[in-house]
């Protein structure tokens, strides 16, 4: 009898640890604007956060500068930081859309329409309007390595993507394209010969969607080109430009290469050719369960540097 | 653009940095090799009779062999160096290539000559040979790892100044101006730290405690069917410890944190704790299961009550053994990457409270990977990053092998009462010091003593004693139901896990997404798995073909072929110890300097199969070495005295008898290949593409695909369902382990 009893009571302790772990972990979530902010950021190698920097920093003075490029690279700033650094642009958008607290940025055309986040005006603008800040625009450029000769499938994807049908696929995705003057592109009959392994594209995460939509593009106009004559591998700007400027990165071979870069800044090297792709904006973006709708330079610039902490300085 | 070469190291570097780095390779890595492999040559034991006789068989060939070994060196020394010489002559390569040559021929020439050498002699010289060969593949694996990482790293360590780079506070890499670049590891070091002190306090906690609930408290019937519960846990991919971790532990954490962020050390704690829990509570079960029933049964006889026997004198007697399975979690916590990566944060910055995000060194090399240049500081610097991890793991091996019970001597290891004297004598030292201070004045105490008993005599002593009674039934009593909640907690949490991932994503399981074709990589195609499945599955033919037969002829060897303690089983025993504690993170470096670059394979399956063939070799091998051990010497001397020789005794007598044990051995690990992911990013590719056309050809495995999808908020539901497979499949295969080791076992039982 004793033992039982003693079973029972063990058992329901035990339980009632359980219990109370699970409810408390369900309980309490309190209202955004009561939250600090989570600041998301990119990893340092990538165009896109190499341009975030870049953009807001404009207009602001040398320490404020100095204090955002200790945040940005190395964190050593003397508080605690709330925010985290993602690896590609969709964890960005995958973690903003989890966490109703945090803010990110990304390409705007990459989170148009995504129900799990708001896009915030900047400055009073919306992102694609005329008055939107320049420096958050953006060129997505691809180059080859200028010292080889392209192999022939290799030079045909790149044919494809500067021509009329190309600029369309793009256009459809729905990026901007300015560039003019396309030809029409000329499907050859017969596969060339001289390239039996795959055309190998290395690069920018922010241009990986666009990408997928021309190779695909690619497929199914052309009737001799299959999917696995593509090695693709979106792994950040960094790779793109090493790979599409001679350098080696993940196997890449030069002659059959193409890098993606989401920053024409960031294009530093004279063995590459360059082509322009496509034109987008930068958008800051936070969770749709948060009331704000417009920020300014000068309050990212502080999120971002940790002057700013809390959503209570920025919602009303 | 810094682009490094040797020539400019020797330029550009004074010999101080020079020095320093001699004298970190030799203390970091080269120091703890050499005093792992001291402690285990050390542990020489003498011959017992019966493993006399069988010594006995294997010393008749001796001369033979050596006669054999000494011929097939001194050819394949001139076959190498003439294959080199060739090489050179047709490729002009210097350096590099030509040493990877002469070190490829090696190879290739000792295999060819011993075996057409052998050959002609006989079997069983053949064989020996074999056996031989096999096993020396861990010990060149170990070396090549550390000579590699070594000769990638520390020219970049040169270029950043020793100091600078091990005890720098700042880690920026600037892309866009390299020379603008600091790479400073300290903050990574002290993240690494703060993730293996939260995971030991967290799983170590749960899970020595919840192996006392298990072997003393649990009723019997389930106590069978809970460890074999915990050992499936163990076999749980890392990526959905952190896909869990980033879906549920971290929004739940952002709730009530202060900054009103979730990712963190806590976080990180939380996740690496349960999985190293496993671990844990199976190897702290074994050694509390060890001690003697006679200690726990003394303890009853003294009147001290079952928990108090249980945590007073069992306990106790099994610290080393609890101890062990602790460090051993510690090693597996400081190389996980991919559970990490998804809850840590990755802000390069020292790990400042709970919540503040950070990095470890394993997280660093997976982040920053992808933007490395080749030959760039960058790189080096990363592989570095990679080279203190590796110390961090040799110093933990270190002190494994300390701690560590030798099972053939009754003594206790050093480092336990070493450990006690460090901790009590500074202890008492301080006390005495304390109570010295405060002691109080004579008449003092005498006062003191009057009220005392004065009060003594006042309060009914009864009483007194009702209450410390109390206390007494009740310490322990906690102790027990503390241990039971721990239990029960630990097995919710992971069953949770499991639960929600399949409730999430058994319902998104379709034939579409399994078998449908690869039709694009835009995002508007539906998602489908069907590459991912068949390279999954050519990698792990291609994984198992290569590790296992090397792993079961290795552990042959070492046990039937090597004398107990003998220096060649010491030496192969070390190399598979070391591999067995190198993190997968360190393998994939590895493999993408060695295989992917050096040797030209790419981003390829046949690189990444390799790599985790490296990688499985090590628990092939100690797990077969279990299983021959359990062979009885009976059944080999009967089989000598039947006149059959030592080739036949292996694979007609011994062999069979351990198959229950071998094949269970062959279905874990192609459970652990299935989990694999880290090494496999770096050697294999990862992101989704088409069906792979052969073994050149880059690919994901379900488990990479799985983490690529998690990436993108728009497949979440494929991710879910992608993990459901991957839970199914790796539950399957390791039920079909148990339950194939009973059937097998059952069979030849009856036999």
């Amino acid at each position: 009898m004793k033992k039982v009893l003693k079973k029972v009571i063990v058992l329901a302790l035990a339980l009632s640890v359980a219990l109370g772990v699970m409810v408390f972990m369900t309980g309490c979530s309190p209202d955004v604007v009561d939250m600090q902010i989570v600041a998301i950021s990119r990893e340092s190698g990538s165009g896109t956060r190499g341009q975030w920097d870049g953009a807001i920093h404009n207009g602001l003075d040398g320490d404020a500068r100095q204090t955002l490029a200790n945040w940005m690279g190395a964190g050593t700033t003397a508080r605690p930081l709330a925010g985290s650094i993602q690896n590609g642009q969709s964890n960005v958008v995958f973690t903003v859309a989890g966490q109703r607290n945090a803010i990110g940025y990304a390409s705007f055309s990459a989170i148009q329409g995504n129900a799990n986040l708001r896009v915030l005006n900047i400055n009073g603008h919306a992102p694609g309007t005329t008055n939107y800040p320049a420096a958050l625009a953006r060129d997505y450029v691809i180059l080859t390595y200028s010292g080889v000769t392209l192999l022939p499938l290799t030079q045909l994807f790149l044919d494809f993507m500067q021509s009329s049908e190309g600029q369309e696929v793009i256009e459809t995705a729905g990026y901007d394209f300015h560039g003019d003057n396309a030809e029409p592109f000329n499907i050859p009959s017969v596969r060339p010969t001289g390239q039996d392994e795959p055309i190998q594209i290395r690069g920018s995460t922010s241009v990986e969607p666009v990408m997928g939509e021309l190779i695909d593009a690619f497929v199914a106009l052309v009737p001799w080109i299959v999917l696995a004559d593509f090695d693709f591998e979106a792994g950040g700007s960094g790779q793109g430009v090493t790979a599409g400027s001679g350098g080696t990165i993940g196997g890449s071979v030069p002659n059959r290469t193409i890098g993606m870069s989401s920053n024409a800044a960031h294009i530093t090297t004279a063995n590459s050719n360059t082509f322009f792709l496509a034109n987008d904006v930068m958008a800051a973006f936070v969770n749709a369960d948060n009331p704000l709708t417009n920020i300014t330079i000068e309050q990212l610039f502080g999120i971002y540097t940790g002057a700013i902490t809390a959503w209570a300085d920025l919602i009303n | 653009m810094n682009i490094l070469n040797t020539t400019k190291i020797a330029e550009k570097h004074n010999k101080k940095e020079i020095f320093l780095i001699l004298i970190f390779s030799i203390f970091g890595i080269v120091l703890p090799f050499t005093i792992l492999a001291y402690l285990k040559l050390k542990k020489l034991n003498k011959d017992d009779t019966s493993q006399r006789l069988i010594d006995s068989a294997k010393k008749k060939d001796k001369r033979l062999t050596a006669a054999v070994i000494l011929l097939v060196t001194w050819i394949s020394l001139f076959v190498s160096a003439a294959c080199a010489l060739v090489v050179f002559y047709a490729t002009g390569w210097f350096g590099f290539p030509l040493l990877i040559a002469i070190v490829l021929t090696i190879i290739v020439a000792v295999l060819v000559n011993s075996l057409t050498v052998a050959f002609v002699f006989s079997k069983e010289v053949s064989f020996k040979i074999i056996f031989l060969i096999s096993s020396v593949v861990a010990i060149i694996a170990v070396f090549a790892i550390f000579f590699f990482l070594i000769w990638e790293g520390m020219p970049a360590i040169a270029e950043i100044g020793f100091f600078r780079f091990l005890f720098g506070r700042t880690w920026h890499h600037d892309g866009d101006n390299p020379q603008n670049s600091i790479y400073g590891v300290l903050p990574m070091i002290g993240g690494t730290i703060v993730a293996a002190i939260g995971a030991l306090i967290i799983g170590g906690g749960l899970g020595v405690l919840t192996a006392i609930c298990i072997v003393w408290f649990c009723p019997k019937k389930i106590r069978g069917f809970l460890s074999q519960t915990i050992a499936l846990l163990a076999g749980l991919p890392s990526v959905i410890f952190g896909f869990f971790g980033a879906q549920v532990i971290v929004p739940f954490l952002a709730n009530i944190s202060p900054t009103g962020m979730g990712s963190g050390p806590l976080a990180v704690s939380i996740i690496l704790g349960m999985m190293i829990f496993p671990t844990v509570v199976s190897l702290s079960k074994n050694s509390i299961e060890a001690v003697s029933s006679t200690y726990y049964e003394a303890g009853v006889a003294l009147g001290a009550g079952k928990e108090r026997s249980v945590f007073r004198t069992v306990v106790p007697s099994a610290k080393s053994g609890i101890l062990a399975s602790l460090i051993l979690g510690v090693g597996r916590a400081v190389g996980e990457t991919m559970a990490v990566i998804m809850v840590a944060g990755n802000v390069a910055q020292m790990p400042d409270g709970f919540f503040a995000p950070f990095r470890t060194l394993t997280v660093n090399i997976v982040l920053e990977m992808g933007y490395a240049e080749p030959n760039s500081l960058h790189l080096g610097a990363l592989i570095a990053s990679g080279v203190v991890l590796l110390m961090f793991v040799l110093i933990i091996n270190i002190i494994f092998n300390l701690v560590k019970k030798n099972p053939n001597s009754n003594k206790e290891s050093v480092i336990i009462p070493a450990i006690k004297r460090g901790i009590t004598f500074p202890m008492r030292f301080i006390l005495s010091k304390i109570s010295r201070t405060t002691r109080l004045a004579d008449d003092e105490v005498d006062e003191f003593k009057q009220r005392l008993t004065l009060e003594e005599k006042r309060k009914s002593a009864p009483k007194i004693n009702k209450l410390s009674a109390f206390i007494v039934k009740i310490l322990p009593m906690t102790a027990r139901v503390i241990s039971y909640v721990m239990l029960v907690s630990s097995i919710a949490f992971l069953g949770g896990i499991i639960i929600y991932v399949l409730t999430n994503g058994l319902g998104h399981i379709s034939w579409q997404l399994i078998s449908g074709e690869f039709s694009g990589f835009g995002v508007n195609h539906p998602r489908t798995l069907a590459p991912s499945i068949v390279t999954t599955l050519m990698y792990v033919l291609l994984t198992s073909i290569i590790a296992f037969p090397l792993g079961i002829l290795t552990a042959v060897f070492l046990q039937e072929y090597t004398k107990k303690g003998s220096k060649v089983a010491k030496a192969v025993e070390l190399a598979v110890e070391t591999l067995a504690g190198v993190p997968s993170i360190v393998y994939g470096l590895f493999g993408m300097i060695f295989f992917v670059n050096i040797l030209g394979l790419g981003l390829s399956i046949t690189s990444g199969s390799i790599v985790v063939a490296l990688m499985i070799l090590p628990v092939t091998v100690r797990a077969t070495q279990e299983g021959l051990k359990a062979v009885p010497d009976s059944y080999r001397e009967a089989s000598y005295s039947l006149g059959a020789g030592k080739v036949r005794t292996v694979f007609r007598v011994v062999i069979p008898t351990a198959l229950p044990t071998i094949v269970t051995v062959l279905i874990l690990g192609i459970g652990r290949m299935v989990a694999e992911t880290a090494s496999l990013m770096f050697t294999m590719g990862s992101t989704p593409r088409a069906m792979p056309d052969g073994y050149s050809s880059s690919g994901t495995t379900l488990a990479v695909a799985f983490y690529a999808f998690t990436r993108n908020m728009q497949f979440i539901n494929e991710a879910f369902a992608a993990a459901s497979i991957l839970i199914i499949l790796v539950l399957v295969l390791n039920i079909t382990a148990s339950l194939t080791a009973r059937f097998l076992g059952k069979k030849r039982a009856a036999t």
